[in-house]
Parts: C-alpha cells; structure tokens; sequence
C-alpha cells in the first residue's frame, strides 16, 4: 500500500528507532526489517532512508560507525543511543494514546480491519 | 573509505548506478569528506541491492527499478546534504557562519567602495556664498 507521505513523515523514525533498538544494522539490512518486520506494508523509500538516518544521527538519538561484516565489506552500522531509546520510548507512549483515541473514534474499527 | 571516483568500491555496480552515485554527489556538493562518506554508504547500499542478480541484462533491470525507487535525484541530493550539515559539530557550524559573515561583510565594503569611486560629487548647497550672504554688511538706511 502507498501511505501519504505526511502520514508516513511522523512514523518513519519510530519504526526506524524501533528497528535498530533489537540490535545495529546497515541501510540496506535496515530497509530489509523494516518490509520483513511489518510484513511488506510498510516500505521506507530508498530516497528518504539514508536521509532520515542521517537526521536522526544529528539529533543523536543513531549512532553510526563504519565496521566490517561476516563477508568482509565495509558498511556503516547504525546503532541505536540511549537519547535515541528514550524518544521511542516517548513516541511509543505518543503512538499508543493516538491508537487508543483513534480507535474510540473509529468505533473499535482500526483494530479489527 | 571509497575514493570519490568510485572506483575501488562500484566495480561491480552497473554503469547506470555508478552515473546515479555521481550525478547525486556532484548535485550534493558540501565537504569532500562527507561525499565519500555518502559515496561509500550508497555503494554499499546498491551492491547489497545486487547479491542476488546473476547476469548482466538481470542488473540492469535492476539499477533502473532502483534509479526508480530512489526518486528525484535532485531532491534527493538536497536532502542528503541537508541532513549531513545538521550532522557537523557546532564549532564546524560557527566557523561556517563566521566566514558568511566576514564574505557579507566584504561583499558590502566593495558595493560601497564602487559606489564611492564611482559617483561624481553633486553640489547641492553652495556653503561659500551663504556664508559670503552671511557676513556681507547691511547699510542702515
């Protein structure tokens, strides 16, 4: 499915932090969870990917360092910082009151479709 | 790291994602460094894309669903480079500042300067003959 990309513009650095909380990736490893972890339904453009890593490292909520694989290339691995958990702990909170009322005013309905 | 020409690291890219990699940069500009960073991520990136294509005609194919994916280029490099200069410590921020300033500054001191040089004086009030007025006696008739 394609989300407006304003819906998807506040989603994107939750799932991104959410992500990269379970352990440090890469870009191309990082846009692989994502798809994989929400079953194809959401998939980060290439374009906004490396952006949006490279804004979250400014505010230093991701770390990213270059480092080695089991296949010996160079990748830079992001890593989650621990500004970075407490923001997705914040916006997870955020995320869930906005469930939660979206819900009451769906009727239940954004659960069960 | 990967030198800016790509040579060392997009050997094995197809040409049309080499193209793409340097046309982003060239539009990205900001700091040598930086660009190689980008260069070597995005390499990273496009190499990981094609593990899995076997032939050459499949890699195509590939790069441009990519190029596709990838969007606007122009934008692209906009965003790349906006959110890397967010990236740069504060001291690397105030220098920048500080020579936009001092460029301003010197830019303003050589309008003026022209302005100056250029323009022909403009006598507007003839101070010697007020003053000429000013002191001539008055006869007391």
């Amino acid at each position: 499915m394609k989300f407006e990309s304003q819906l998807l513009k506040g989603i994107a650095p939750v799932v991104v932090l959410e992500i990269l909380s379970r352990g440090p990736m890469y870009g191309y490893e990082l846009s692989q969870a994502i798809e994989q972890r929400s079953g194809d339904i959401l998939t980060l453009g290439k374009g906004t990917l490396y952006p949006l890593l490279y804004n979250l490292e400014a505010k230093k909520l991701v770390k990213g360092r270059w480092e080695k694989n089991q296949s010996s290339r160079k990748r830079r691995y992001y890593s989650i910082t621990s500004k970075g958990k407490g923001q997705l702990a914040k916006q997870k909170a955020q995320l869930r009151e906005l469930t939660a009322g979206l819900n009451l005013v769906f009727g239940g309905a954004l659960s069960t479709a | 790291m990967a030198k800016e020409n790509g040579k060392s690291d997009s050997q094995n890219l197809p040409a049309s994602i080499v193209e793409f990699i340097r046309r982003i940069l060239k539009k990205m500009g900001y700091r040598r460094k930086v660009r190689q960073d980008v260069q070597a991520e995005l390499t990273a990136h496009f190499e990981d894309e094609f593990k899995d294509c076997k032939t050459d005609e499949e890699k195509e194919q590939k790069a441009q669903q990519l190029i596709t994916d990838f969007g606007d280029l122009k934008l692209l490099a906009i965003l790349l480079r906006r959110a890397k200069k967010r990236c740069r410590p504060l001291w690397r921020t105030v220098v920048a500042r500080t020579f936009q300033v001092i460029g301003v500054l010197i830019l303003c001191f050589i309008i003026y300067v022209i302005w100056f040089v250029s323009g022909k004086p403009l006598i507007t009030t003839n101070y010697v003959a007020e003053l000429n007025q000013m002191v001539r006696p008055v006869a007391d008739d």
